[in-house]
This record gives C-alpha cells, sequence and structure tokens, in this order.
C-alpha cells in the first residue's frame, strides 16, 4: 500500500476506503469461487480424480501445474474435441490414460470450470497436517506375537515371584534356627515339631465327622467344576481370534451400513457364507485408503490387502506375486453336522444377527452362539414354517389335506416316485 | 525380661512363617488353575477339542491351508476359461466398444414380472446401495457419510461414458456390473449372469423415478 503515503490525508482515506473494499470484493467472490468450485468438484469429478493421487485419471495437482487454465477449460469442457483436434498435450494424456474418456461437461460455463480450478488450486495449496507419532499404526499387525511374550512374561514373573518367596522363607528359616541355638532350644524345636504333626494327626481321628463333610464339600465343587469344563469341550463360545488384518466389522457393517450380503455374498444362495475374496475389497479400497488417519500414508491396514495382491497403488497395477490373506476361522461346525446358510438365510429369512449376534457393533468378531445341537434344536423347536409360496411344502401339504379328508397317503405323494430317492 | 522378648520374636517369626506357607500355597493354587483355566479358555484359544476325527472334515477346507497342494491354498483357482454351472460366458470385451456392442445385441432374458423385479429389488438392496442408494440417486450411506463419492443418480445423472443415465440400456448396465467402470469395480464374482440381469430389471424401475 506504498502508493498511498504520497496522497493527501483526505485522499489516502478514500483510497483505503477504496482498497479495503476492493480487497473485500475480491475475497468475498474468490470465496463463492471456491464454495462453487467445491460443489461442483464433489458432484462431478470425485468419481475419477483425485488432488494429490492418481485415482482413475490423474492426480489434478498434477495437471494445473503442467497446464495453463486456458487450456483447462477446454478439456473439462469437451476433452475429445482437443484430442481429435490433435492438441499434442490432450492426446498424450488421452494415450497415457488406456484412451479412457473423461466425460464432457458441455453444461458448464468458463466461469464454472474456473471455479473448479480455482478449488483444485486452493486444496493443493493447503498445509499439510503436521506429522505426528504414527505408533498405533503397526500394533494391529503384531498383536499375536505380542500376545505370546506377554504370556510368557507372565509365566517369568510368576516363576521370579515364587522363587523370590521360597528364598525369603528360607531365610526366615535360618534366622529361626538361630535364635532358638542362640537360646538353647534346638533340641525342644525338634520335639515340637514332631509333637505337631502327631497333633495333626489326631485331630483328624478325632475328627472324622468334620474331615467326612469337608471331603464330601471338595468332591462337590469339584465335580461341578468338572462338569462344567467338560461340557465346554467342542464348544468354542467367545472364541475371539486374531486375524491377520484388524478388519472391523463395527467400521464396515455398523458405521458404513455395508450389507453383510455385500461381502458374504454366499450367505443366501450357497450352503458357505463365504469369506469374500480380496477383489471384493477392492470394489472400496482401490480408493478408500484412510490416509487422512495415518498422515497421508495409505492405513497399514489396507496396505496388506495391496501387498496381498501385489497392488501398486501408485499406478494402480497389479503384479502377479499373489498371496491369500489367512483368516482364522471362528465359527466350525463339526463335520457330522450339516448346515446350509442359504436354507436360514433366503427360506428362513432370518437376520445373520439371530445366530451371529450384534456382528455390527463387534471391532473383532467372536464367536456369539454355542453352535450346540442343543442350541439348533431348541430354535427348531418354536420356529414356524413360512409354507407359502414354497413349492417344497406343497406335497407335505397335500398329504395333511389327504389324511384329514380321511383318505389313504401313499409314498409316491410325499415323492417316493423320485429319481433320486433310490438312485442317488 | 529377655526370656519373654526372644518368645515374642518367635512367635512372630512363627506367625510369618505360616503365612508364607499360605501365601505359598494360594499362588500355587492360582497359578495352577489360572494356567489350565486361562490357557484353554482365553478368547484366543478355540478350547479343548475332543475326537478331533469325528470334528474335523477330511476334505480340505476351501478357505483353510492345505498339504496336498503345493502352494498350501484349498481353494485352487479352476482351469482358465472355466465357466460355472448355470452361468454364460461374456463375450463382449471391457472398452467402450465392448460397452456399446453389448447395448445393441444384449436383452435381457427375464420379463419383467412381479417375481423378478421383487428378487431385483433384493439383489439391488444387499449389492447396490451402499453406494447408489435404496432408490438409485446416488445417496448411498458410504457417499452421505464421505467416505467415497457419489455415482450418477439413475433418473438425473450423466453417463460418464455419453448419454443420461436414464437412457442405460439393458446390455449397458449388464455389461457395467460385470466390469465396472471408473470407480465401480466388477461385481462379476458376486453376482451371477442370471442375478445381474433381475438387478437390471430394477435398476430400469429406479431410472424412471423423478
Amino acid at each position: 500500500m506504498g502508493f498511498n503515503f504520497s496522497l493527501t490525508k483526505n485522499h489516502s482515506l478514500k483510497a483505503i476506503l477504496t482498497l479495503f473494499f476492493a480487497i473485500a470484493c475480491v475475497s468475498f467472490s474468490n470465496a463463492q469461487d471456491l464454495k462453487a468450485g467445491e460443489s461442483l468438484y464433489k458432484a462431478n469429478c470425485t468419481s475419477c480424480h483425485a488432488i494429490d493421487r492418481k485415482v482413475i485419471g490423474p492426480a489434478l495437482k498434477d495437471v494445473i501445474e503442467a497446464q495453463d487454465e486456458a487450456w483447462m477449460v477446454k478439456w473439462i469442457k469437451n476433452s475429445q474435441s482437443l484430442v481429435k483436434a490433435g492438441d499434442p498435450a490432450a492426446v498424450k494424456i488421452f494415450n497415457e490414460y488406456n484412451q479412457s474418456i473423461m466425460s464432457s461437461f458441455p453444461q458448464f460455463s468458463d466461469d464454472d470450470a474456473k471455479s473448479i480450478i480455482a478449488y483444485v488450486k486452493a486444496e493443493r495449496d493447503k498445509p499439510k497436517a503436521a506429522p505426528t507419532d504414527a505408533a498405533g499404526a503397526g500394533s494391529g499387525a503384531n498383536a499375536s506375537a505380542v500376545n505370546d511374550y506377554t504370556i510368557i512374561g507372565l509365566v517369568i514373573l510368576i516363576a521370579v515371584l515364587i522363587l523370590v518367596v521360597y528364598v525369603l522363607n528360607r531365610v526366615i528359616n535360618s534366622l529361626e534356627k538361630l535364635i532358638r541355638i542362640n537360646n538353647g532350644e534346638v533340641v525342644d524345636a525338634v520335639v515340637n515339631a514332631i509333637k505337631e504333626k502327631v497333633s495333626t494327626f489326631k485331630w483328624v481321628l478325632l475328627n472324622k465327622k468334620k474331615v467326612f463333610y469337608a471331603g464330601m464339600l471338595f468332591i462337590f465343587v469339584f465335580s461341578i467344576w468338572s462338569w462344567n469344563q467338560m461340557s465346554s469341550i467342542n464348544v468354542n463360545t467367545g472364541y475371539q481370534p486374531v486375524q491377520p488384518i484388524a478388519f472391523s466389522h463395527e467400521l464396515h457393517a455398523g458405521i458404513n451400513q455395508i450389507n453383510c450380503q455385500y461381502c458374504h455374498s454366499g450367505a443366501f444362495k450357497s450352503k458357505n457364507a463365504s469369506i469374500p475374496s480380496l477383489n471384493v475389497c477392492m470394489n472400496c479400497h482401490n480408493y478408500v485408503q484412510a490416509t487422512e488417519k495415518y498422515n497421508g500414508e495409505i492405513s497399514p491396514e489396507i496396505k496388506k490387502i495391496y501387498t496381498a495382491l501385489d497392488y501398486n497403488p501408485e499406478t494402480r497395477i497389479y503384479g502377479k506375486n499373489t498371496k491369500p490373506i489367512e483368516w482364522v476361522r471362528i465359527h466350525n461346525l463339526p463335520d457330522f453336522a450339516y448346515f446350509n446358510h442359504s436354507q436360514h438365510v433366503k427360506v428362513a429369512g432370518l437376520a445373520c444377527q439371530q445366530c451371529h449376534g450384534p456382528v455390527e457393533k463387534m471391532t473383532e468378531v467372536y464367536q456369539y452362539s454355542p453352535l450346540t445341537m442343543g442350541w439348533c434344536i431348541n430354535c427348531h423347536r418354536t420356529t414356524e414354517v413360512n409354507s407359502k409360496g414354497n413349492a417344497y411344502y406343497d406335497k407335505i401339504l397335500a398329504a395333511h389335506e389327504e389324511i384329514k379328508k380321511g383318505k389313504k397317503v401313499t409314498v409316491a405323494l410325499l415323492g417316493g416316485l423320485e429319481c433320486v430317492k433310490c438312485h442317488y | 525380661m529377655q526370656l519373654k522378648s526372644n518368645t515374642m520374636k518367635e512367635n512372630t517369626l512363627a506367625m510369618m512363617k505360616n503365612s508364607f506357607k499360605i501365601f505359598i500355597v494360594a499362588v500355587g493354587t492360582f497359578v495352577t488353575i489360572g494356567s489350565l483355566s486361562s490357557c484353554y479358555h482365553s478368547k484366543r484359544n478355540p478350547g479343548y477339542e475332543y475326537a478331533p476325527n469325528m470334528y474335523r472334515a477330511l476334505a480340505p477346507n476351501p478357505d483353510q491351508p492345505t498339504a496336498s497342494f503345493k502352494d498350501g491354498k484349498a481353494a485352487q483357482n479352476p482351469v482358465d476359461g472355466t465357466i460355472p454351472m448355470g452361468w454364460t460366458k461374456f463375450h463382449y470385451e471391457n472398452n467402450l466398444a465392448g460397452y456399446e456392442l453389448a447395448s445393441k445385441e444384449l436383452v435381457n432374458p427375464f420379463a419383467n414380472d412381479t417375481a423378478a423385479l421383487t428378487e431385483g429389488k433384493n439383489l439391488y438392496t444387499n449389492f447396490c446401495t451402499q453406494c447408489h442408494g435404496m432408490q438409485g440417486k446416488g445417496d448411498g450411506a458410504i457417499v452421505v457419510a464421505g467416505k467415497f463419492p457419489p455415482p450418477p443418480a439413475y433418473a438425473t445423472g450423466v453417463s460418464s461414458r455419453g448419454g443420461g443415465m436414464k437412457d442405460l440400456t439393458d446390455g449397458k448396465i449388464f455389461h457395467t456390473i460385470t466390469y465396472g467402470v471408473n470407480l465401480m469395480g466388477s461385481h462379476a464374482a458376486q453376482i451371477s449372469p442370471a442375478e445381474r440381469w433381475k438387478i437390471v430389471l430394477y435398476v430400469h424401475e429406479l431410472q424412471k423415478l423423478q
């Protein structure tokens, strides 16, 4: 504002006011631009572009660096016309991205396009969050190792404690002996000890009833304990193993409200609910990288998916060196029991939560139901069959009608003529 | 006086010795019970197993490792070009030409009846609503939460491959579900061709919404 200094006081006041007004206007219109740009950007660009990384199209911060605004406006409004006109920069980008066509936006005015560019520039220039210690990042990865070490550590600690107690006890013993020797009571002490032992034995003989009841009590408590122990054999309720990826069902199914069957897509049509293969993860995680939680780095848990798929998030290319994720199975029915998910999900229309519990609130999944035979049967005893619109039950219902009429029910009526009844 | 204080000392020492004995027994019991029960009943351990040969299948579990194959995977990839039962091969390529060709040639084999449409709606709810929203407006839960960019609305949006979303044909929608487009991934692994066609039916209904 150096130019004000030579003016008279009156003039300078006017000039300052004008300048202030002008700045206010500019910043106001800038804010308007940015806001309009932001909403246009979010509605039209984000499905293919991000500002600081390559998605379907290039990172926008690089593009606005390389091209001038006029070119950008033309490209945004109709990129194909630029390519067809043989603009070298346009042809180069077009070929670089496998000739995939960017949507044209003829409905945008020049100002619309400029406000988008202004928004992208403003976002690019925003200072990045200061890096902080991301110590928590790797904790999930080593959870199982840490767990083992804690157990070993605890055992060692307990052993050391017992040793300390033992040594202290020895020290006290010898101190005691020393006092007795000093008092000349060594012989007495030995005799007393023997007497003590004899008196304990005598006490047992004299109090047979008490001993008997104590024994009964012990047997009773021990039986209850062992009964409980035995009935938990092969029942894994509460089993919550550490999984290779700290996948949170609370985040995915609870907060993000992703339908269970989006990932477990076998549940309604197959015996097995199926663990999703990694391509299902990639339907979202080719974009979602949770970088905002890890100082701009890709989340270490999401990185595990990329490593397993040998996927390079920079170039978005899949390699050949793939490795399966070894999920730990939680729900495990014995081999002698047949269970079919589709029968329960599709025919009975049960919610997943009825057997699996509040999975949408579990950060780490555990076995909610005991999966014992009694548990299955208790539900089958009370669940009413919905036979409407289900051809499977037609014959059974027809047979009951026949019985009600007092007619004979033949084997054929119950499907006894089906080939597979004999030839399976 | 001297004697008395000595016996007192002795008594206290004897008491201390007793309490140590009790302490050791208590700690011992605690450690034994603890190690027995905690090892087998911690949430990280599935617990005791009896008669495992009745519980564990002889056949390898498809989602668990097996020693039968070199790479240790029970779920081996089928031979290249395998078509699952009930599936048909999709002959159109994953590019603009294939997309346009599918649009020209493919017709939904399912008639627009209530049964197919209801099933289409169920499938759409399970597989599409997280992004596209219940009414196909591009307002699914993860979009509203700002975690994923919005897809164009079926009724009012503009397709990135030209034209309005409301004019998408059978073949175009089927091609998109099969291969994905832009940020949408391929859903061919999750949804069988017949299921895809039922979803196409329902998407056509959503295109009519205004």
